[in-house]
């Protein structure tokens, strides 16, 4: 008869029912990311049917005796499966990926260096000419990208609410944390994008006042943009070991 | 420090900035400022910092089963994030009401809050609640988790029950065993303390007849009158050899042959050192462990002091009965004591169990008397079985030890077996009782 370990820190017999139940935040956070990579969808798709990109398939695949009509629903439906797969997965991410990739013909359109023309090659941007408005295609561009940098911030809140549940705290407490947690993160990716769009009015404005000034230089966008791209990386670099610095 | 984390964020601005930068696409960079936006604000935000702990209580006294309630303060000025607050909890401790593990959000206002949870102390012993353990986080894992220890231990002393140990008060019966109430001296001044009702004998003063008793109880006449009995002042010592070996250690980590000697060890004490006796402890087995003969309030403590930390072996440890009497026999001599061996008997201790007793005889022949000797067998199968047929087997192991106490019986001992689960000590000092 060998001593057996006496059984330690059993569930409170009491209070399980009150500490355990299931609390409302993580639905919440399922919501929030099916509606918004499923919204950021429908946005790219939009873009993507007014892209001529998306007419060139449909010619071609009516070169290839498949009506326009067939064409698109079938198009439609393997995107829509697609998403719906990756739903279930709860890869939502990769659904604000594929939304993006959508979306990058439509922006491109709007690119101010055409390297495929200057490397003379057979195909050029012109392809992926959009019947959209440019103040359209740049604010989807914004809020797809502002999707999934909240979708970083969700993967967070949902990895440390997993680790804490498998640590024993209380799904309840867990549960509070997680609807604050998640209030903050999503104020933040708000205040993010208000941020982003107010810099960009901002540069249309300076733009416009700067125009006679970049007229001057000889090349100007490259010249400009070799400056702007290094003091950015630099200024990034510096901020980053401050802040690496700061922490203990 | 910063996590790889931050690198994700900066990957993705990076890929739309240089993308943007390379076709010269106006949307491509303003997309590419979200997520260094977004990295900015949130290395903006520090985890918690500035952490206080407090501990509500730091000395908690509870007797052995009871439920403890642990209470710990903790405070935050500055940062945004989850903080985590865990408390140490020492092994066999089990969490009644609460949880010792916490979480919760730190916003913007100073954070307080006090954490509370019960515990029950299912084993006897000092222990150290905490440290307390903190873990500041940051809102979205960008910065590394500051772990924070604080030490904060409350001690907790989980004192054992002594088992009640009561005194006979029967005129009609007469202990064959060496009862603590027959082991007082004779000699010694009378105390106001009641001890029995018994016969009148000779030389006792009459001032002490019980006239009512005698003519409620006595139907024959020429049956003498009864007497009032007190206790005495008596400086009688008594000699507690507590085993601490590996085979205790039979049961579970909360329920074995050891807790309950030890609870058995502790209402003896109590027992004698409430009738002015001496008393002494050895315990056997245990790094000679001995507290000398004494009395009062204070032995008591020093007593449950000493027991409190005493735990049976792991390994066998070679000390017998008998090297434990040698090492006392200085301070035995030239006494008669009451000698109380509490052990569990087993086949493998029985020729050590056997010696001892006959050293104790020995030692005890020098002075005037006959020996007192008495074993507590504890009956660890017992406590170890569950269920029907464990409980057969050790009541089948039990009477394969009977022949081995009789054989103690036959060495001058009195031996007393001692199932737990079903006796209760006070009963079990019954035992051998007879009619006058």
């Amino acid at each position: 008869m060998e001593s057996e370990k006496a059984k330690i820190h059993p569930p409170p017999p009491g209070g399980v029912d009150a500490k355990m139940k299931d609390e409302k935040a993580y639905p919440i956070i399922l919501l929030t990311e099916a509606l918004t990579s499923f919204g950021a969808f429908l946005l790219s798709y939009y873009n993507f049917i007014h892209n001529n990109l998306y007419t060139i398939i449909l010619t071609t695949m009516e070169a290839l005796n498949v009506p326009q009509q067939i064409c698109a629903i079938v198009l439609l439906a393997t995107l829509l499966v697609a998403v719906f797969a990756m739903t279930v997965a709860g890869a939502f991410l990769r659904i604000c990926q594929i939304s993006f990739m959508l979306l990058i013909p439509s922006i491109l359109w709007f690119s101010n260096l055409d390297w495929l023309q200057i490397l003379e090659l057979p195909i050029n941007l012109q392809l992926f000419k959009t019947d959209l408005p440019f103040t359209f295609t740049l604010y989807s561009g914004l809020l797809i990208v502002s999707c999934e940098t909240l979708h970083y911030f969700l993967f967070q809140i949902k990895r440390t609410r997993d680790e804490l549940l498998s640590r024993g705290a209380y799904k309840a407490d867990v549960g509070k944390v997680t609807m604050k947690q998640l209030k903050f993160s999503s104020t933040l990716t708000a205040l993010c994008m208000l941020t982003t769009v107010t810099i960009t009015n901002i540069a249309f404005v300076l733009k416009t006042t700067l125009q006679n000034i970049t007229n001057q230089i000889i090349y100007p966008y490259i010249a400009l943009g070799t400056i702007s791209a290094t003091i950015t990386i630099i200024c990034i670099l510096a901020y980053l070991k401050v802040q690496a610095r700061k922490s203990p | 420090m910063l996590t790889s984390l931050v690198w994700k964020l900066l990957g993705s601005f990076s890929a739309l900035f240089l993308t943007g930068m390379l076709f010269g696409n106006i949307p491509l960079l303003c997309s590419s400022l979200i997520p260094l936006i977004a990295l900015v604000f949130s290395l903006h935000f520090e985890e918690p910092h500035e952490i206080r702990v407090e501990r509500i209580e730091n000395k908690i006294s509870a007797w052995i089963n009871d439920t403890v309630e642990i209470k710990t303060k903790i405070e935050a000025n500055q940062g945004i994030g989850i903080i985590t607050v865990a408390d140490t909890l020492p092994e066999h401790f089990e969490l009644k009401e609460g949880n010792n593990f916490h979480v919760f959000w730190k916003g913007f206002s100073k954070f307080s809050e006090t954490l509370n949870y019960k515990v029950k102390c299912t084993k006897r012993g000092i222990y150290h609640i905490g440290p307390v353990h903190v873990e500041s986080r940051h809102f979205s894992g960008l910065h590394q988790t500051r772990i924070n220890e604080y030490p904060m231990a409350a001690e907790l002393v989980v004192r054992p029950r002594p088992l009640g140990v009561k005194r006979i008060r029967d005129p009609k019966i007469q202990s064959k065993v060496p009862m603590p109430i027959a082991a007082v001296t004779k000699l010694g001044m009378l105390t106001t303390d009641f001890r029995e009702i018994r016969h009148y004998c000779w030389g006792d003063p009459y001032r002490l007849i019980n006239w009512k008793a005698t003519a409620r109880l006595t139907s024959n006449p020429s049956s003498p009158p009864f007497v009032n009995d007190f206790e005495r002042e008596g400086k009688r010592i008594v000699w507690m050899f507590l085993d601490a070996s590996p085979y205790m250690r039979t049961g579970t980590t909360t329920e074995n042959a050891f807790e309950y000697a030890v609870q058995a060890v502790l209402g003896l004490t109590q027992f004698y050192l409430a009738r002015n006796c001496y008393v002494a402890l050895y315990v056997y087995n245990d790094d000679e462990r001995l507290l000398l003969p004494d009395c009062g309030r204070r032995q008591e403590y020093k007593v449950l002091k000493e027991i409190l930390t005493v735990e049976p072996k792991t390994k066998a440890h070679h000390e017998s009965l008998e090297i434990a009497v040698e090492k006392c026999q200085g301070h035995v001599k030239g006494s008669n004591p009451y000698f109380i061996i509490i052990t569990m008997v087993r086949k493998d201790n029985i020729q050590e169990l056997l010696n001892g007793v006959r050293r104790l005889r020995k030692i005890s022949r020098i002075a005037r008397g006959k020996p007192q000797i008495l074993i507590i067998h504890v009956s660890g199968y017992c406590i170890a079985a569950r269920g029907l047929y464990e409980r057969a087997a050790a009541i089948m192991l039990e009477i394969k030890n009977n022949q081995l106490i009789r054989l103690l019986r036959r060495s001058g001992a009195h031996v007393i077996p001692w199932n737990p689960k079903r006796q209760r000590f006070t009963h079990l000092l019954l035992v051998g009782l007879t009619q006058r």
